[in-house]
């Protein structure tokens, strides 16, 4: 009699759980979970139109992907886009929030703080019309400001050589908010007494701030390095507004790459087939940090 | 002696001082620099729309044309683009959190089988980059007939593994005992999420509103694919057809366009960052 009870209880407990996941569940399930599966192992060894039309073609849609030029130009500039964002976010944003947390007059400091993150909040969309223009060969700002100084002018967006570098300053700009803000958090929510006794033993602030502060900000660096190399992976807005992937393919990302080659040309074995081997680049990243992470990252046992 | 410890006193305050003043010249720079491209729009959306490209750039206004901004108005469906952007965001706004704290709630509170499994899945949408599903996806909204409505722009974003993590990890240090008196009094799991956990938990509810607030309203990418027609454009196709206007030239009038749109995430911002910068939730990262 006992037993059932318990049993019944059981059985209760673990349909109330389910009731209120549920919704989460169910929507998460529908809009992404079972897209990525078939993603995964249905489309990107197909090839089918709008209309329907479905025909398996095995590996064609890889194999397309690796013989064409452009998808190396494309890694190439995930990977550049790597080499100017990951240092500027993460130690860019590092260095600022560091700075932003000694200034002790409250109006500038809420002034810095406020400049820092604001960019993050707007709309990519709107402020990326202002860049266009900021970055115009003949009347832009950046233009104008290097005539200044006796330079020349330079195609900052029209330029192979510079498209790329542009845009990555632009996003740099842009995102920079969301590492200085967990930055930011994360240094305030270290006691104060800390530091303070690291001085009284005689280490010099700077000493203070690698030795104690560093190392319990480890699980914010990790934080924000992996969520910045996953975000790096699907830059869109930037390049879609400032050059539309031109010129040629010097600023075309993989997000792009997919939007173009799928709902632009219809193809959308081949987008998929993209699709994934993103998904597996993310996953990898993913994989080589938490691998790495007990190695450096100290999170604090109380 | 008195006199020496007072000196050297000084002498470090002096030095904090200048450290500081030095700090804060830094970081004007830089904060120039961050407002600047603001700064310049603002300016120049002002200016007569033929002395636009005029040379030098304007960071400071010099004229006060408001009457750009009644032409963007007029020239250009905004209050369409508005009103598309704001049910859109409106209606995640509230589903997602009503849904993620339900979730969160039992993630944190409840014990059921499959509790791990089932997080875990979730939380794998953190790192699932959207264009790696988007043609699976588009094919599934398009089967259901959703493709141009805003519904397509909304349903997916119902679920929020990010908000479900933060929320989690909140309604975590909550502690039991909270719980426990309540239930002795037979209250219902339904009443202790009501009651009890929701009202401790708003400024995680504020954070994770405030974050998907901003989200959604400059989400371009998922407009870009799912609307076709201009009825239901969001802003940040808006700011598409408004670049369009570029080789008509009238840039003051497209800066115009540009500030106006700035000013519904400006007023989000002013009131979420009280809540974003006190977050226990933020700065409790750790897994």
């Amino acid at each position: 009699m006992q037993k059932k009870k318990k049993l019944y209880s059981a059985w209760k407990d673990n349909l109330i759980g389910y009731a209120f996941v549920a919704p989460a569940v169910l929507f998460f399930t529908v809009f992404v979970g079972i897209p990525i599966i078939v993603n995964v192992c249905v489309l990107s060894f197909a090839d089918f139109s709008l209309l329907g039309n479905f025909k398996w073609v095995g590996l064609e849609n890889y194999r397309d992907v690796f013989d064409d030029k452009a998808t190396l130009t494309i890694l190439g500039n995930t990977a550049r886009l790597f080499a100017v964002l990951v240092p500027t976010h993460i130690i860019g944003g590092l260095i600022v929030a560091a700075m932003i947390n000694a200034v002790r007059n409250r109006f500038f400091h809420s002034i810095f703080r406020i400049s820092l993150y604001f960019p993050m909040v707007v709309t990519t969309a709107s402020v990326a019309l202002v860049w266009g223009y900021l970055f115009d060969t003949d009347f832009g700002v950046f233009n104008w400001l290097l005539t200044q100084f006796g330079l020349g002018r330079v195609r900052w967006l029209g330029d192979e050589r510079w498209a790329l570098f542009s845009i990555a300053i632009f996003s740099a700009w842009k995102f920079i908010g969301n590492a200085f803000l967990y930055y930011y958090i994360g240094l305030r929510n270290i006691p104060e007494s800390y530091m303070e006794a690291a001085e009284i033993d005689g280490a010099s602030k700077l000493k203070a701030f690698f030795t104690v502060k560093i190392p319990l900000l480890t699980p914010t660096i990790f934080f924000v390095v992996t969520t910045t190399l996953i975000n790096c992976f699907q830059v869109f807005d930037e390049p879609y507004f400032l050059t539309n992937g031109g010129p040629g393919v010097s600023t075309q990302t993989l997000a792009m790459q997919i939007y173009r080659k799928g709902f632009g040309q219809y193809h959308f074995g081949y987008a998929s087939a993209l699709g994934v081997i993103l998904f597996i680049m993310v996953i990898i990243v993913t994989i080589l940090m938490f691998g790495t992470q007990h190695k450096w990252v100290t999170y604090d046992t109380e | 002696m008195l006199e020496r410890i007072t000196t050297k006193y000084r002498n470090a305050n002096k030095s904090a001082f200048w450290s500081q003043a030095l700090l804060i010249i830094i970081m004007c720079i830089v904060s120039f620099f961050m407002f600047m491209p603001f700064l310049w729009c603002f300016s120049t959306s002002l200016r007569l729309p033929a002395d636009s490209f005029n040379l030098p750039p304007a960071f400071f206004p010099t004229e006060w044309r408001w009457d750009n901004y009644s032409y963007v108005f007029t020239a250009f469906p905004f209050v369409r683009f508005f009103k598309n952007s704001l049910i859109v965001t409106a209606c995640i706004s509230v589903f997602q959190i009503f849904f993620s704290t339900l979730a969160a709630f039992a993630f944190a509170k409840l014990k059921f089988k499959g509790k791990n499994v089932l997080f875990v899945y979730i939380l794998s949408g953190l790192m699932l980059p959207y264009q790696s599903y988007v043609i699976a996806q588009f094919f599934i909204i398009n089967y259901m007939g959703f493709y141009n409505t805003l519904v397509a722009l909304i349903l997916p974003y119902f679920a929020n593994p990010f908000g479900i993590f933060l929320l989690r990890q909140h309604m975590s240090s909550i502690p039991d005992s909270y719980m426990e008196a309540a239930i002795i009094d037979g209250c219902s799991k339904w009443r202790i999420y009501w009651n009890i956990i929701l009202p401790m938990s708003t400024s995680s509810i504020a954070v994770v509103v405030f974050m998907k607030f901003l989200e959604q309203w400059n989400n371009f990418f998922a407009a870009l694919i799912y609307i076709n027609s201009e009825a239901y454009f969001t802003l940040p196709m808006g700011m598409k057809t408004l670049q369009g206007f570029r080789s008509a030239g009238n840039l003051a009038h497209i800066l115009a366009g540009v500030m106006i749109s700035l000013v519904v995430p400006t007023i989000v911002y002013a009131w979420g960052q009280k809540y974003l910068l006190k977050s226990v939730a933020l700065s409790g990262l750790k897994s």
